[in-house]
């Protein structure tokens, strides 16, 4: 039986998974109100206390929103950290924390590392299984975007063609990201350092924009991306170049002179198979000289501590569902005395006693389906607000969507709150009907 | 014809255990109409709700013919009100957002589904007879005396050979209640129903075959 579980794909699954959450659900429906038309009652109900039903929805909707919201905004900074990190197959950098050079190097967050110097660059770069060798050169920045040196193939690596314009041909060019509010042609003087350590009009070095990138969903969009050898220049330090060698025209990129290369604090590599990164990051990891890792890996790192937060957080959603339901049940017993005395005179009348357990059953139910499918609504809103704030803050790519672990959770809570409402139905019955008619 | 009421011996007492009733004999004939009357917290309304199966007496005997109330389990009292007895409120208790129909036929929600269009049109045909046509408009907007009438016309839309009232009128003015009264007579009496009505209404009271009078939960005959 688990084997035949685990041979369906995970949509049928999900389906399934929702179908065993949702029949309880009809199966208690049909039971309680089969050979009934409970319908006119349970609308004049609605109708009657519709500000007090709309608040009870509204409460629901709330509470189930939260817990929508935050698994949904979970998941969609774990596809966007993951995305982000997707052109980042292997980094090698100076020995230190793989945390702190992942968040430099692909989320560019200002950071101190050591550096890597020219032997060993040369080594990487000239390395049969290496691809592509790209050193990276942080420390400057324009209105917040940080400008970061590198190589002409790293601009081609990350975004294939560019959006508009064309690549550095000079140290004076610059290519920027998708979301950096500059254009072609225009020239601006990047400031030394970084956020509240910026220093204004140290370097008076004017770049000009030459080529916009395509959006890469990564903070690299609001990168903006120089040749190396201007950020060393720039810093009053060798080019990477035999000074014999210097000239802004045409000498870019590697092949760097070892002698001459100032360091670079990462060096993004692309293998030439997965094999290769594999032997890459072995060689690399055990000379002692460097660091070599995988982003995948650190993230996948990153996400079993987040996996346990993730869990916290469902188990904190499922808390606060269960708090909800009991609030909901109390709620229930509260407007289930409002139509007490409804309630009564169907008795009176002859009404059978799961006729009245199906109209208090069924108003209920259609308050808390409401709530959660309004609930999903806000869970969502609230999820797509909060990816446009992380997504504003980080530059990741945070895309917020309603998966089937959300779709469960509302299945889960209508089914439990759907059983629960009978707690109210069969309090209503057990009052006696002489004191009701009274009341 | 409706039947026969045989009350013998009852007592009602509160949780606490005051007695609320106390009737050690009354009868009332098949198809007959019978009033009872006395003062507020008399125990008038505590008896008709015993005669209805609503409330379970501490002891005593009820016997709607030969059908001994007082020996039923709950379900049974229900289905026994539901085949045999019609009830008016004296605040109508009738369901504000539904129409006057939806209101009388109410009965037919619970009634199985090859009974529901007859009942209902029973209950549109009360409300016809009664002088209410626009039967669609939700009750809230009527005035007291078209309330009630629905309510009339909810007790008589099934089969009902019993019709029981409490204070029908109290809540309407003169003129709303003798055309309520002549219109439930009418009714009571073309169907041989047998009919209790507690009332301080003292033209109501009259025009029944009989009213008894209690006070401090004690029948004193009239």
């Amino acid at each position: 039986m688990v084997d035949l579980w685990h041979s369906l794909s995970a949509p049928l699954q999900d389906s399934l998974l929702l179908i065993a959450l949702l029949a309880p659900l009809g199966l208690l429906g049909w039971i309680t109100i089969a050979g009934f038309s409970p319908l006119p009652l349970v609308r004049a109900i609605l109708w009657r206390f519709r500000w007090a039903n709309a608040l009870f929805v509204s409460l629901i909707a709330v509470s189930v929103g939260l817990g929508v919201g935050i698994l949904a905004q979970e998941r969609g900074l774990r596809v966007g950290t993951a995305t982000a990190a997707d052109k980042f197959d292997l980094i090698i950098a100076a020995p230190g924390s793989e945390l702190t050079m992942l968040m430099a190097a692909v989320y560019l967050q200002p950071s101190n590392v050591g550096l890597v110097d020219g032997q060993v660059y040369t080594r990487i770069a000239e390395d049969p299984l290496v691809d592509l060798a790209a050193p990276l050169a942080f420390g400057d920045s324009y209105k917040g975007a940080p400008v970061i040196g590198t190589i002409s193939e790293f601009v081609a690596h990350l975004s294939g063609t560019l959006a508009e314009g064309e690549i550095w041909q000079t140290y004076d060019h610059a290519v920027i990201g998708a979301d950096v509010p500059l254009s072609i042609g225009e020239k601006f003087e990047p400031a030394h350092g970084f956020g509240f350590a910026v220093q204004e009009g140290v370097h008076g070095h004017q770049l000009t924009v030459m080529g916009v990138m395509q959006p890469t969903g990564s903070p690299w969009d609001r990168a903006i991306l120089v040749p190396i050898e201007a950020v060393w220049e720039t810093h009053g330090m060798f080019t990477g170049h035999a000074p014999e060698d210097n000239d802004h025209t045409d000498r870019f990129g590697p092949p760097f002179d070892a002698d001459f290369f100032p360091g670079t604090p990462a060096v993004v590599v692309r293998a030439q198979s997965l094999a290769a990164a594999y032997t890459l990051q072995s060689t690399f990891a055990r000379d002692g000289e460097t660091m070599a890792f995988f982003p995948g890996a650190v993230l996948a790192g990153l996400y079993n501590v987040m996996g346990d937060v993730r869990q916290a957080m469902s188990l904190m959603a499922s808390v606060t569902q269960i708090l909800v339901a009991a609030s909901v049940l109390m709620g229930l017993f509260i407007l289930s005395q409002l139509f007490q005395r409804q309630m009564a005179l169907l008795q009176a009348l002859g009404a059978p006693r799961r006729f009245v357990l199906s109209v208090v059953w069924l108003y209920a139910t259609v308050l808390t389906i409401a709530g959660a499918l309004f609930g999903l609504v806000v869970g969502f809103v609230s999820a797509l607000v909060l990816s446009e704030v992380v997504s504003d803050r980080t530059g990741i790519n945070v895309t917020a969507q309603i998966g089937w672990g959300e779709v469960h959770l509302i299945a889960a809570f209508v089914l439990g709150v759907s059983v629960l409402s009978l707690v109210p139905g069969i309090a209503v019955l057990r009052r006696d009907i002489a004191t009701s008619l009274r009341s | 014809m409706g039947p026969a009421l045989s009350i013998s011996d009852l007592r009602v007492t509160s949780p606490s255990g005051r007695s609320l009733l106390d009737v050690s004999s009354l009868n009332l004939p098949a198809g007959k109409t019978m009033g009872i009357a006395g003062p507020s917290g008399a125990g008038k309304s505590t008896l008709l709700f015993a005669v209805a199966g609503l409330i379970v007496p501490t002891a005593g005997r009820i016997a709607w013919d030969d059908t001994v109330i007082t020996d039923m389990r709950q379900r049974a009292r229900t289905a026994f009100r539901r085949r045999s007895v019609g009830m008016i409120f004296q605040d109508f208790l009738l369901f504000d957002e539904l129409g006057a129909a939806a209101n009388a036929g109410v009965s037919a929600l619970f009634q199985p589904a090859a009974k529901r269009v007859a009942l209902q049109e029973t209950a549109e045909t009360h409300l016809n007879s009664f002088g209410l046509s626009d039967v669609s408009r939700p009750v809230a907007s009527f005035s007291g005396g078209e309330r009630q009438r629905v309510a009339a016309a909810r007790a008589l839309a099934g089969e009902a050979t019993i019709l029981l009232a409490d204070e029908p009128t109290a809540s309407l003015h003169r003129e709303a209640a003798d055309a309520l009264t002549d219109d439930l007579l009418d009714q009571v009496a073309a169907r041989g129903m047998t009919m209790v009505v507690v009332s301080h209404d003292a033209a109501l009271l009259n025009r029944m075959d009989s009213v008894v009078e209690i006070t401090d939960g004690r029948i004193n005959h009239g």
